[in-house]
């Protein structure tokens, strides 16, 4: 066995491993430079670990520096897909009307990790605040308050998990809605907002009636108008945070809000005939692949659909 | 006792087939089925394997494994520098090598779980401080350093013990 390869005692490794973390860290001190040195010196197997961890380095210094956020970004990217796709696998949850549509010839689109806070169509964006992570949809515009704990949804859609102290408060046109510790999805539907909790309980104070609040506990959804607190009944037809893995889930939804939905990450029109509106559509779509989700609603149901000129979408009787 | 000219000649055209189901691309079946005969004979007793058909797919689905893991990052890394056109990309002539680097730091560190992963890729890449990534991350420096730690542990051993 080369000197390469010999195996160190473990707790020679456990030392550098804690020695390297200390030299990492930014805040190193002389007085522990001067330990380490001494540690480095004490034993010969001290510094074969040292340099075994060096070289550890090695790996990431061989990119120029100039490159190194390519590269982060590269596997940022190369990451948030596999965990998608396993994600994907996991849903295993469709019902047995519904159908498993993925062609898995093409991933979802990168989510952005900058702190910039409004999405283009199609688009999705990650914003971190206070111990919550808050999912930016497409098509969404979102202002955050200067004391870092309110936050405004101008548009689109939300979803966040967060677990703070002090609640946050997420307010639009229609009213307020603040949580702790919860899981949520937030949408301007433009006459009215809806919130659904996934976990935790979000507490909704009506614009038109701030005391008079409602308690959404996990698994419950509603919408707020200007005069009105509804039951939206959203989980019995659709997985509010599917988006979030690039997918939209409808179980028994018409196919005209199935095709709403869809264009929504899509800059194009779509019109549905009145005949076939009313179909019930239950399964898995892109919402990353707008093209590759409607053949598959065109496989799946008695319709035909006709592109013009890449922006204008017509769904018919087949 | 057959050597590895009978090996091949017994095998090589099954493994093609059967690489061929797996990576649904000829001229990639082709290579990884080279690659694996390779792998075969650097190994000191394949001569006495006693299922070689078993023995030869053990090797090539990890080399099918780690292929797709490269078209991920390949792909991905078109995607950035298409979706980001400020990237900077290094000269052609050092593109593999990139990739290459890109790859074997994938290889190590994609089991961790995805903070851990954050985390020490900020420190290596970005040479980011211990603090700086624990506001970015929103989690203590006490957080980050364990992060670290798992992770230089998870490298040590992808290196020195397999």
């Amino acid at each position: 066995m080369s000197e390469q390869d010999k195996e160190l005692p473990e707790h020679v490794i456990d030392e550098a491993i804690a020695w390297m973390v200390r030299s990492q860290s930014g805040e190193m001190t002389e007085e522990e430079q001067k330990s380490l040195t001494a540690w480095r010196l004490a034993d010969a197997q001290h510094e074969t670990a040292w340099q075994r961890f060096v070289a550890i380095g090695d790996e990431f210094s061989s990119i120029s520096p100039d490159q190194r956020e390519t590269a982060r970004k590269t596997l940022d990217l190369t990451w948030d897909r596999r965990n998608r796709r396993d994600t994907l696998k996991s849903l295993a949850w469709i019902g047995a009307g519904g159908t498993l549509l993925w062609s898995g010839t093409k991933l979802p689109a990168v989510p952005r990790l900058v702190a910039d806070h409004a999405t283009p169509v199609g688009g999705q964006e990650v914003v971190l605040l206070n111990g919550a992570e808050i999912r930016l949809n497409t098509d969404t515009i979102l202002d955050i308050g200067s004391d870092s704990r309110s936050v405004q949804l101008r548009r689109g859609e939300l979803n966040v998990a967060m677990s703070t102290s002090d609640p946050l408060v997420f307010g639009t046109k229609h009213g307020r809605f603040s949580a702790r510790d919860a899981r949520f999805v937030l949408r301007d539907l433009g006459a009215a907002t809806r919130i659904a909790s996934i976990e935790g309980t979000v507490t909704l104070a009506p614009r038109y009636e701030p005391t008079s609040e409602t308690e959404v506990t996990a698994g419950s959804s509603f919408t707020v108008s200007s005069d009105e607190v509804a039951d939206a009944r959203l989980f019995e037809r659709m997985d509010p945070a599917a988006w979030t893995q690039g997918l939209l889930v409808v179980r028994r939804m018409q196919l005209e809000e199935v095709a709403a939905e869809l264009s929504r990450y899509d800059a194009g029109l779509i019109r549905v005939a009145s005949s076939v509106a009313m179909l019930e559509v239950s399964g898995v779509y892109r919402v990353d692949a707008i093209a590759e989700s409607f053949a598959a609603l065109e496989a799946q149901l008695p319709i035909r659909i006709e592109h013009y000129t890449g922006m204008l979408t017509i769904i018919r009787p087949a | 006792m057959p050597d590895v000219a009978d090996l091949y000649r017994s095998h090589h055209s099954w493994l093609v087939a059967w690489l061929l189901g797996r990576v649904r691309c000829r001229e990639s079946a082709a290579d990884l089925a080279q690659d694996t005969f390779v792998r075969l004979i650097g190994r000191p007793d394949y001569l006495q394997v006693n299922n070689p058909r078993a023995y030869l797919a053990t090797i090539a689905r990890g080399l099918a494994v780690d292929l797709a893991r490269r078209h991920a990052v390949e792909q991905a890394y078109l995607d950035v520098l298409s979706q980001f056109p400020a990237s900077v990309a290094p000269p052609e002539e050092e593109r593999l090598d990139f990739l290459q680097c890109l790859s074997r730091i994938d290889r190590v560190l994609h089991e961790l779980p995805p903070r851990t992963r954050r985390a020490f890729v900020l420190s290596r890449l970005e040479g980011r401080t211990h603090r700086e990534i624990a506001t970015t991350l929103q989690v203590s420096i006490s957080t980050i350093e364990k992060d670290i730690a798992k992770a230089l542990r998870c490298c040590y051993h992808a290196r020195h013990r397999d």
